[in-house]
C-alpha cells in the first residue's frame, strides 16, 4: 500500500539534497561577465625603431581596456581598485641576458642557451564607477581623466566632500583614479599576459566577505603587416569569478565554492586546421596560434613551477576521427597550432593535411593545474615566405567538469 | 483514477518539484564560451565584399540533431524595413563533431568530398545535412536549437560555435556565438527562456570600445597616422621629427642625435626623396608647411590642420531574444544606450525598436542619439545596451580602425551580458 507519509518525509528528507545541488551552479572562468580577476592570456609588443628582433619585424602593440562596471553613487564610494602584473614571458640568453627565440640567436662568442623566463612587473589602476581606461603595452599609462575629487559633470571643479552636489546637477566623485599609474611593457619586445585583480586599496588584497566582480576587460592586438596595412585583433579578457567566503589574504584559492570559482577542467577550441584551404579566399591558408596561461600564479616568489600543468590535447576532425597529443606548459604556452606536437608542420595531427578537413575541436584537459588562454586564427599567403593577410582573436570555450585540485594565485 | 493518496503524493511531489525549480533559477547564463542548447549568431554577412564562414561544435559523446533558422535582417527596398525572411534547416552532428560550412555557398550532402593525400577539400567530412545559400545581400543572424528526432526542442546543451567574417579586402574578424544553456526544458513548442526552463537573455550588454569617431592610438603610435609633406604618402609620425617652416628640428629622434632642437633633420625614412617628412599636420594658410601644432604655423599664421589621422568606428549588431519561427513573428525590443566616457560622463539615447535585426554605428542618430558625436574626447567608451522589460536582446559589437593611408582592419567582441530578463520566447516551427 502506498504510504503517503512515508513518501512525503522522503521527499523533505531530500530537499536539501535536492537544494543544494541545484544551487551548484558551476560559473568557470567567463569572458562575457564582470569577475574579480581578468587575465589577458596574450599580450605582446614591438617596435622596429626600438627592435631588431621584432617577430616578422612587424611593429605591434596590444591596446589593453580595464573597466569598472559598478555604476555610480552618490553615497557609496563605487570606485575599483586593480592591482595589475604584467607577466614577461620573453626568452633570454644564459650568456649576454638579451632576449631571444632560439639558442642559435646566443652564440656570440660563448655558449650560451636561451632560456624561456618568467618575470613580474606590478602596478595599481583605481577605476571610479563605470569607466574605462585604455593604455597600449608599448607606452603606458601616465596622465588620468580623473584626479582628486571633481565634479561629475565638469572635471575642472574642485571639491572636498564626496557625494556632495556641485557643478550644474554633479556630484562630488571619491577620488578619481588617484594614485594610479600604468608602466610601459617592460622589454621591447614583449610577449606575455596581464593578470589584473580587484584589491582592497588599503590592504592590496581582495576584499572579505561578499563576492566582488566588477572588473571587465578586453585586448586589441595590432600590428603592421608587410605591406603596410593593418590587422587588428579583439578578445575578452577572460574573468575569475569571486565567490561570497574571501578570507581577504593574499593566497586566492580557485576552486568551485571557495573564495573564486576554479578555472575550466576541460578547454573547448574550435578552431580551422592550419593548412586548411580558405573556404572564402582559396588563395590563403589559415593558420592558427593558441595561447595557454596557467591559473595557478605564486607573484610572490616567482616560482615558475607552481602553475605547472601538462595540456592534453584531444584532437577531433570532420570525419569526427580522433588525435591525441600532449604538451607541458609552465608559464606561457603561445605556438602556431601544427607547431605543437611536431616541429614539421605538414605532419603535426592540427594540420589538414594529416586530417583532412577544414575545422576541427581540440579538447584540452590540464593535468595539475589548471589552465585558460585565447585563440587566434590568421589567413596567410605563400608557402617557403608565408605573409600574413588579415587575423582575428577569439576567446576558448570550456566545458564542464571536476577539476581535482584547487589552483591559487599568491599575491607578494 | 487518481485516488486521495496518490493526489498527496502528487501533491507533495509538486512541492518539491516547485522548490527544485524554483531552487534551480539561476541568473541569467547566456554565454559565449559555454555550450548551450539554443546558439545564436547575431550576425551573418554574406554580401558582394563580405562573406561569413560558420562553425558549429557538438561538444557531447552522442548525435545531436539541430534545427537551424536563418534570419534576413536586410532592408525590404519597398518598405525600408528588416525583411525577416526566414529560411531554416537541420543538422546532424555526430559525437564531437565539429562541422563549417559558408553562408553564400552553404553546403551539400556529397559523399564524395573525401580526405586526399594532398589535403583536404573544402568541405572533407561528414556532411552534418543540406545547408541552403543566402543569397547575395544577406545581413542577418543564424538561430540553431537542439531538437530530437521529432523536431521538438531538447536540453542536451551540446552546442558550440563561432562565426569568422572575412572581407575581399583580406580582413578577418571573428566572434563566437552565443549560447543559451536549457535548465530544465519544457521539451514542447515555445522556448521559454525564463530561467526556469531556459535561461533567460540578459537585460542589457556592455562593450568597451575606442570612441566611435576618435583615433586609434596604437595605430597612431606604430602605424600610418601622417601623411608625407611631399610625397603625401602615408607615414609614421612618432619617432620622426617635428619640424617647423624651416624644416629644422623641434624634438628629437632626429635632431642629428645631439638632443638639442634646431638641428637640421635627415630625410625621414617613410618619406622618400630628400627633406620630404612626415607630418601629422598642415598649416591652413599655407599647405606646403607642416606642422604638428598651431604654434608652428606662426610664420605663416593661421592654424594647423591635422592631416587625415587614425579613425574609429563602432557598430552595434542587435537582435531581440525573442522570435516566432511558425508564425513568422519577429520580435521587438526597445533599447536605450548610454554611453560613459572616461570622466564618466554620460550620455543617454532615446529608446528605439529593435524588430528582428539591426546594425548601427554607435553615433548614428538611429541608436537614439546617445553617442552622436560624443566621445570624442577620450580615448575609449563604455556602451550600454539596456533591453526593455521582458525583452532581452543580444548582439555583438564591431570596431573599424583606419589609418592615415585608407587601410581599414575590423574586429568583432562578444558583449560583457548583466542582468536576466525573463521574459522571452522563442517558437520553433517543427
Amino acid at each position: 500500500m502506498y504510504n503517503t507519509k512515508r513518501v512525503g518525509w522522503a521527499v523533505v528528507a531530500a530537499l536539501p539534497l535536492i537544494i543544494g545541488q541545484s544551487h551548484a551552479v558551476r560559473a568557470l572562468t567567463r569572458s562575457d561577465r564582470p569577475a574579480a580577476v581578468v587575465i589577458y592570456p596574450q599580450v605582446e609588443a614591438c617596435d622596429v625603431t626600438k627592435s631588431s628582433i621584432c617577430p616578422g619585424n612587424l611593429n605591434r602593440d596590444t591596446l589593453i581596456v580595464l573597466s569598472n562596471t559598478k555604476a555610480n553613487s552618490v553615497s557609496v564610494n563605487n570606485s575599483v581598485t586593480a592591482h595589475c602584473f604584467y607577466l614577461n614571458a620573453n626568452s633570454h640568453c644564459t650568456n649576454s641576458g638579451n632576449i631571444c627565440t632560439s639558442s642559435s640567436q646566443c652564440q656570440n662568442g660563448t655558449f650560451g642557451s636561451c632560456v624561456p623566463g618568467w618575470t613580474e612587473t606590478d602596478f595599481n589602476v583605481t577605476l571610479t564607477p563605470d569607466q574605462p581606461l585604455s593604455w597600449s603595452a608599448l607606452n603606458g599609462l601616465r596622465k588620468f581623466p580623473i584626479t582628486g575629487l571633481t565634479c561629475s559633470t565638469d572635471q575642472s571643479i574642485k571639491c572636498l566632500t564626496p557625494g556632495a552636489s556641485c557643478g550644474l546637477n554633479g556630484t562630488c566623485g571619491f577620488g578619481g583614479n588617484s594614485g594610479s599609474l600604468v608602466p610601459p611593457a617592460p622589454e621591447i619586445p614583449f610577449v606575455g599576459e596581464l593578470k589584473c585583480i580587484e584589491v582592497d586599496p588599503a590592504t592590496q588584497t581582495p576584499f572579505g566577505g561578499d563576492a566582488r566582480n566588477d572588473l571587465k576587460g578586453e585586448a586589441t592586438l595590432e600590428q603592421i603587416l608587410d605591406n603596410g596595412t593593418l590587422d587588428v585583433a579583439k578578445y575578452d579578457a577572460v574573468g575569475v569569478i569571486a565567490n561570497d567566503n574571501n578570507d581577504g589574504n593574499s593566497t586566492l584559492t580557485l576552486s568551485m565554492g571557495d573564495e573564486y570559482e576554479d578555472c575550466a577542467p576541460v578547454i573547448v577550441f574550435d578552431h580551422l586546421f592550419d593548412g586548411a584551404v580558405d573556404p572564402i579566399d582559396s588563395s590563403n591558408t589559415a593558420q592558427s596560434d593558441l595561447t595557454l596561461v596557467p591559473c595557478s600564479e605564486d607573484l610572490q616568489t616567482g616560482n615558475t613551477g607552481s602553475g605547472a600543468s601538462t595540456a592534453q590535447f584531444l584532437v577531433f576532425n570532420e570525419f569526427e576521427q580522433r588525435f591525441s597529443t600532449s604538451r607541458r606548459v609552465d608559464c606561457h604556452f603561445n605556438s602556431a597550432l601544427s607547431l605543437i606536437d611536431t616541429t614539421q608542420p605538414t605532419r603535426s595531427i592540427f594540420n589538414a593535411k594529416v586530417t583532412g578537413t577544414v575545422a576541427g575541436q581540440t579538447r584540452i584537459r590540464s593535468v595539475g593545474g589548471g589552465l585558460t588562454g585565447v585563440a587566434r586564427l590568421s589567413f596567410v599567403t605563400g608557402t617557403s615566405t608565408v605573409t600574413t593577410v588579415g587575423s582575428a582573436a577569439y576567446n576558448l570555450h570550456q566545458d564542464v567538469g571536476e577539476r581535482d585540485t584547487p589552483d591559487t594565485i599568491q599575491l607578494p | 483514477m487518481r485516488t486521495t493518496k496518490s493526489r498527496r503524493v502528487g501533491s507533495l511531489l509538486a512541492v518539491a518539484a516547485f522548490v527544485l525549480c524554483g531552487a534551480t533559477v539561476a541568473r541569467a547564463d547566456t554565454s559565449t564560451n559555454r555550450p548551450g542548447s539554443i546558439l545564436i549568431f547575431p550576425k551573418v554577412v554574406a554580401t558582394t565584399t563580405r562573406d561569413t564562414i560558420i562553425q558549429i561544435t557538438n561538444t557531447q559523446a552522442m548525435t545531436v540533431r539541430t534545427h537551424c533558422f536563418y534570419v534576413n535582417g536586410s532592408l525590404d527596398r519597398h518598405t525600408g524595413l528588416p525583411q525577416w525572411q526566414e529560411t531554416d534547416f537541420t543538422l546532424w552532428l555526430t559525437r564531437q563533431q565539429p562541422t563549417h560550412f559558408k553562408v553564400s555557398t552553404g553546403r551539400a550532402v556529397d559523399p564524395s568530398d573525401n580526405f586526399t593525400a594532398a589535403g583536404s577539400s573544402a568541405n572533407a567530412g561528414i556532411d552534418p545535412g543540406l545547408i541552403p545559400a543566402m543569397p547575395t545581400g544577406f545581413t542577418g543572424e543564424l538561430v540553431c536549437v537542439d531538437v530530437e528526432d521529432s523536431g521538438d526542442p531538447l536540453g542536451d546543451n551540446a552546442l558550440i560555435g563561432n562565426a569568422t567574417l572575412r572581407s575581399t579586402t583580406g580582413d578577418v574578424a571573428k566572434y563566437n556565438g552565443t549560447t543559451v544553456k536549457a535548465i530544465t526544458p519544457n521539451e514542447d513548442n515555445p522556448l521559454l527562456l525564463d530561467d526556469v526552463h531556459y535561461n533567460a537573455c540578459p537585460s542589457s550588454l556592455r562593450v568597451d570600445l575606442l570612441s566611435d569617431g576618435g583615433r586609434d592610438p596604437v595605430v597612431d603610435a606604430i602605424g600610418n597616422s601622417g601623411r608625407c609633406l611631399v610625397s603625401g604618402g602615408p607615414c609614421r609620425t612618432q619617432g620622426y621629427c617635428n619640424v617647423d617652416a624651416n624644416y629644422l628640428c623641434s624634438s628629437d629622434p632626429d635632431c642629428n642625435g645631439l638632443n638639442l632642437p634646431g638641428g637640421t633633420c635627415n630625410a625621414n625614412p617613410d618619406c622618400t626623396g630628400g627633406m620630404d617628412v612626415c607630418t601629422p599636420g598642415l598649416c591652413a594658410n599655407d599647405g606646403t608647411v607642416a606642422c604638428s601644432s598651431d604654434s608652428d604655423c606662426t610664420g605663416v599664421g593661421g592654424s594647423c590642420n591635422l592631416v587625415q589621422t587614425s579613425s574609429v568606428r563602432n557598430f552595434l549588431t542587435l537582435v531581440p531574444c525573442s522570435s516566432d519561427f511558425e508564425n513568422l513573428v519577429p520580435g521587438t525590443v526597445y533599447v536605450t544606450t548610454n554611453v560613459f566616457d572616461e570622466f564618466e560622463s554620460r550620455v543617454s539615447g532615446n529608446p528605439i525598436p529593435v524588430t528582428c535585426w539591426t546594425s548601427l554605428q554607435v553615433q548614428s542618430p538611429l541608436l537614439g542619439g546617445a553617442a552622436n558625436g560624443f566621445g570624442l574626447g577620450t580615448t575609449v567608451s563604455a556602451v550600454i545596451t539596456t533591453g526593455s522589460a521582458n525583452a532581452g536582446v543580444l548582439g555583438v559589437a564591431e570596431s573599424v580602425s583606419t589609418d592615415s593611408a585608407g587601410n581599414s582592419a575590423s574586429s568583432l567582441i562578444n558583449p560583457m551580458v548583466k542582468g536576466s530578463n525573463p521574459g522571452d520566447v522563442i517558437r520553433i516551427s517543427e
